[in-house]
């Protein structure tokens, strides 16, 4: 419970402190984001006029106090490219990005599993090799190489999915293969986890303890060793969830999918530097929330850490 | 001061090492690892190839508008993409760019890692908790968008590719290095070093560092694959390797528009990628197999 309400108490000041670093890099760039925006040809007056609108002519550290203060308040300021405030442009995507994360965890999730614990249980045998085979690749397959894959296999050759983009919501179509994709990633490593963790629960004494009171196989797999397993299997988990936050931008690129990812790369594009902090900062703030969903599960599954 | 008299034994018989090393008992584990012995002779026939490849193909950024999107074929073995360039070329100049990355952020973020992870360990108190904090931040932060930050401030090249890969695997290596030097340290033979008022640089340099450094070497090599696939994402995304010079990543990237007509083009240099970063991994395992080297849980608070 105290992690959890730790985590909540620092998550402003963690994002404030990645904020400041990212106001910092990016205004070290010479790029001007109001040359991006403009043609080549344009006088400099003009050019200058756009950057009073967008407040660049100031001195950096007026216009760091104006960030600063902004953000202090819940303001992301306003969009260089769009002209709109960075919230709502956020807020517009959002369900598409949150669409792609839960759905590509469910797959991860039913692909982990039954895989994990059918290799625990038959350990050296050919299940347990093919799905051993299988975590590997799950873990060195690019995303995107992936994707393309699916999109010429199943899109392209058997017409099965929509080759790219979001459909009106609920758009379950177009987030198949994406989800595929997401959750094969993640599947490899946290079935690698929970192979390794069952087998280790598997060799203890309170194991053996029921062994010889006879108790049958399948139920000290699943629920004596997979309780204790399920611990560690789940902080790994929880700790690849910043690599899966990033996969989600590889993914959304690779199927051209409206979210965070294309609001980030557009906002790099342009130099637009509200909509790229803004972005980025929701994205930490999904790390985050995996990570504090993640001690939740932990204090579901393990009573020892309730107590403490 | 006799200082050798507090040298393990072992590491007396300096000269001896290599043919202790080919007698050890992981030596013989790994090469009976047909698997990770296979993923080896793959890995270093890529790298022959593309060392010595581009001195004999023709130059990859050269386009020819009359060849454009050929297939496999006679002409071209693997192809030509979208601009009519030579995709064989391309894929061994790409390859170049992805193991130079693979390895120099591997070198870097060893230096630097070790470093860190050994005085921290050693160390303890203060210092010890700040570099910790810095390393579980750097953690929780997706290498992905560590490398499109970089990039922001200082554009996609090489060089920033090489960076962000490294500062996203600094953490990882010190973690271990830190944890290694904090599991030996109570040992009798530090402590006997220390009181022999031997100078701590050269305690961390003889006796610390040969007794952690086998983890986190063999670790460091099963990561060089995810190290290339990072450099294959950040050329992807657009934030590394820019065009015209090749990358696997951005080959994939310029090549995905042309996926129904010319599927080649996207598809082999990924399908390489994916062999290479393959067989990193199945050495890697080898390697931790025959070590017997226990996977550190990399456990970030995501804060």
């Amino acid at each position: 419970m105290k992690v959890i309400l730790k985590r909540i108490v620092l998550l402003p000041v963690v994002l404030i402190g990645v904020a400041l670093i990212l106001f910092a890099v990016i205004h070290l760039s010479p790029t001007s984001p109001a040359q991006l925006l403009i043609a080549d040809y344009v006088t400099p007056e003009v050019r200058a006029n756009i950057e009073a609108k967008l407040g660049l002519d100031q001195p950096l550290p007026i216009q760091f106090e104006k960030y600063v203060v902004g953000l202090a308040q819940g303001d992301l300021g306003d969009s260089f490219r769009y002209r709109d405030p960075v919230s709502k442009l956020l807020l517009d995507v959002l369900p598409s990005s949150v669409a792609l994360i839960a759905s590509g965890l469910v797959v991860a999730l039913i692909i982990t599993l039954p895989l994990g614990f059918l290799a625990a249980r038959f350990k050296n045998g050919w299940l347990d090799t093919a799905i051993r085979g299988f975590v590997v690749c799950g873990v060195s397959i690019p995303s995107f190489y992936l994707g393309i894959v699916l999109i010429l296999v199943l899109g392209f050759y058997l017409h099965l999915i929509p080759i790219s983009g979001r459909g009106t919501p609920p758009d379950f179509w177009h987030l198949i293969a994406p989800a595929i994709v997401l959750g094969v990633n993640t599947a490899g490593s946290s079935t690698r986890v929970l192979r390794a963790a069952l087998l280790d629960s598997l060799n203890e004494d309170y194991i053996r303890a029921a062994r010889a009171r006879g108790i049958n196989e399948r139920a000290i797999l699943l629920k004596l060793a997979g309780r204790n397993a399920l611990v560690s299997a789940v902080t790994v988990f929880g700790a690849d969830s910043a690599g899966m936050i990033g996969s989600v931008i590889l993914v959304e690129t690779v199927f051209a999918r409206p979210g965070l990812g294309q609001l980030l790369f557009t906002g790099l594009k342009y130099h637009d530097f509200p909509l790229i902090s803004g972005s980025i900062l929701v994205l930490l703030i999904f790390v985050v929330a995996i990570n504090t969903l993640v001690d939740v599960l932990h204090l579901v599954i393990d009573p020892r850490v309730r107590q403490a | 001061m006799k200082s050798s008299l507090a040298l393990p034994i072992d590491m007396q018989k300096r000269p001896l090492i290599h043919r202790r090393f080919w007698n050890s008992d992981p030596r013989r584990r790994f090469t009976s690892n047909t698997l990770a012995m296979v993923s080896l002779c793959w890995l270093f026939a890529v790298l022959a190839a593309v060392i010595v490849g581009p001195w004999f193909s023709v130059d990859p950024n050269v386009a020819d508008v009359t060849a454009r999107l050929k297939p496999p074929g006679a002409d071209f073995i693997l192809g030509t993409d979208q601009l009519g360039r030579d995709m064989l070329a391309r894929v061994l100049a790409g390859g170049r760019v992805s193991l130079l990355v693979a390895v120099m952020a591997t070198a870097v973020s060893l230096t630097i890692g070790v470093f860190l992870g050994v005085v921290s360990g050693y160390r303890g108190g203060f210092l010890d908790d700040a570099i910790t904090r810095v390393f579980d931040v750097l953690l929780s932060f997706p290498t992905l968008l560590l490398g499109i930050i970089v990039m922001a401030a200082f554009g996609g090249s090489l060089f920033t590719v090489i960076a962000a890969t490294s500062i996203a695997t600094v953490p990882m290596v010190g973690r271990l290095a830190r944890a290694g030097t904090i599991g030996i340290r109570p040992r009798e033979y530090i402590q006997g070093v220390i009181a022999l008022g031997i100078p701590t640089s050269r305690i961390l340099l003889r006796h610390v560092l040969p007794n952690i450094i086998v983890p986190v070497l063999v670790l460091s090599t099963g990561n060089m694959g995810r190290l290339a696939l990072a450099e294959a994402g950040l050329s992807y995304v657009g934030a590394g390797i820019q065009p015209p010079d090749a990358s696997w990543g951005n080959m994939i990237a310029e090549g995905q528009p042309y996926l129904q007509y010319a599927w080649w083009v996207p598809v082999i240099p990924g399908t390489v990628l994916t062999l290479v970063t393959l067989a990193f991994s199945f050495v890697g395992d080898g390697l931790r197999d025959a070590f017997d080297v226990r996977e550190l849980v990399v456990q970030g608070d995501g804060t």
